[in-house]
């Protein structure tokens, strides 16, 4: 084992993290190592001295203070706010189909009151302007042997 | 009625904007709460100040808890998140004397006090050189009784990250204070 993964595995030792075999390892690392013996030694002495300080209690103030912000502090209605917390997400895909209903609805109506005439009658502008009409008798095959008699004054 | 139970109805209580639920809410995790703030800042007022920021947090969002997860892991998500975003008050507050009474409450002779105090002083230095994610993994598996899955979810990151930022942690911190320990100043 190698000083890095056996420091490595000495941070997971310190939290009961390591499985017996690693353990035999890191043992083994250990008794041919003093460096990672020293960094060993000074990890126990930091944890003794990160784990202060003891657990205290907030000042008498502490709860006083924070209602009198809770008063005033301004605050984000949720969305379905009128609804239990655990229908919010029931009501919100309730929204979404709704809306995916009433769209798929505009679009039925919608399309065939408005797109319909507005395509034809651009459409009957396009064929007279183009005189399509005049293709009528044009060889079946290819628009470029159209377009090569239309290039070459055939059509009108 | 379960603790949880009650927890529950006391969050829809506080959506619903009823002040003396919330009230109710903050006297059963206030301690908690401020006690993971104290430890993560090592400064009473800082400690206050970030606690007040958990609830007020708790205040404006109560009507996102789902109830999907029990409240205290709600709550206790919220409060890591807030720590990570914890900036430190601006004015320097080394107050050693009151985080040595924090410490032994009188129970130890003045020189010992003026040692653990000195002591604490420079760890919290060291512990600010910290980026926040490794000095926050190092406060919940040193005091929180946390296990690395329970961190790796507060957190919001993978097991193997948890390990990997209690390892850098460590030999950060060691590399601070190593050389304030040799001189006999720690």
């Amino acid at each position: 084992m190698r000083c890095v993964k056996a420091r490595k595995t000495i941070s997971l030792a310190m939290d009961d993290r390591l499985a017996p075999a690693a353990r035999a390892g890191l043992q083994g690392h250990l008794q041919a190592c003093p460096s990672c013996r020293e960094w060993q030694q000074e990890q126990s002495w930091l944890a003794g001295l990160v784990r202060t300080p003891q657990a205290i209690a907030p000042s008498l103030g502490f709860h006083a203070g924070l209602m009198t912000r809770v008063a005033s502090a301004p605050r984000r209605r949720p969305l379905f706010a009128f609804t239990l917390p655990v229908l919010r997400p029931v009501a919100l895909r309730a929204a979404m189909l709704l809306l995916l209903v009433f769209s798929a609805l505009l679009g039925f109506f919608l399309s065939g009151r408005l797109d319909a005439p507005a395509a034809s009658a651009e459409m009957a502008a396009f064929s007279q302007a183009m005189n399509l009409d005049a293709f009528a008798d044009a060889p079946a095959g290819s628009f470029a042997a159209v377009y090569e008699r239309l290039l070459l004054g055939e059509l009108q | 009625m379960s603790l949880e139970q009650e927890d529950r109805e006391l969050i829809v209580l506080a959506a619903s904007g009823d002040q003396r639920g919330f009230a109710e809410l903050v006297s059963r995790h206030q301690d908690r709460v401020f006690n993971l703030a104290y430890r993560y800042t090592r400064d009473r007022q800082d400690a206050e100040e970030l606690a007040q920021e958990i609830f007020l947090k708790v205040w404006r969002h109560a009507g996102s808890f789902r109830g999907e997860s029990a409240f205290g892991t709600w709550l206790y998500r919220l409060a890591v998140n807030a720590c990570l975003n914890h900036r430190q008050g601006k004015k320097a507050r080394p107050d050693p004397q009151s985080l040595a009474g924090d410490l032994v409450a009188g129970t130890r002779p003045a020189a010992d006090e003026m040692i653990a105090a000195e002591r604490e002083a420079q760890l919290k230095k060291a512990l600010d050189v910290l980026p926040p994610r490794q000095r926050l993994a190092l406060v919940l598996a040193s005091f929180e009784d946390k296990s690395y899955e329970e961190i790796a979810a507060a957190m919001e990151v993978s097991v193997a990250s948890v390990e990997s930022l209690l390892f850098r942690a460590r030999q950060n911190l060691a590399a601070i204070l190593r050389p304030l320990k040799k001189k006999g100043e720690i």
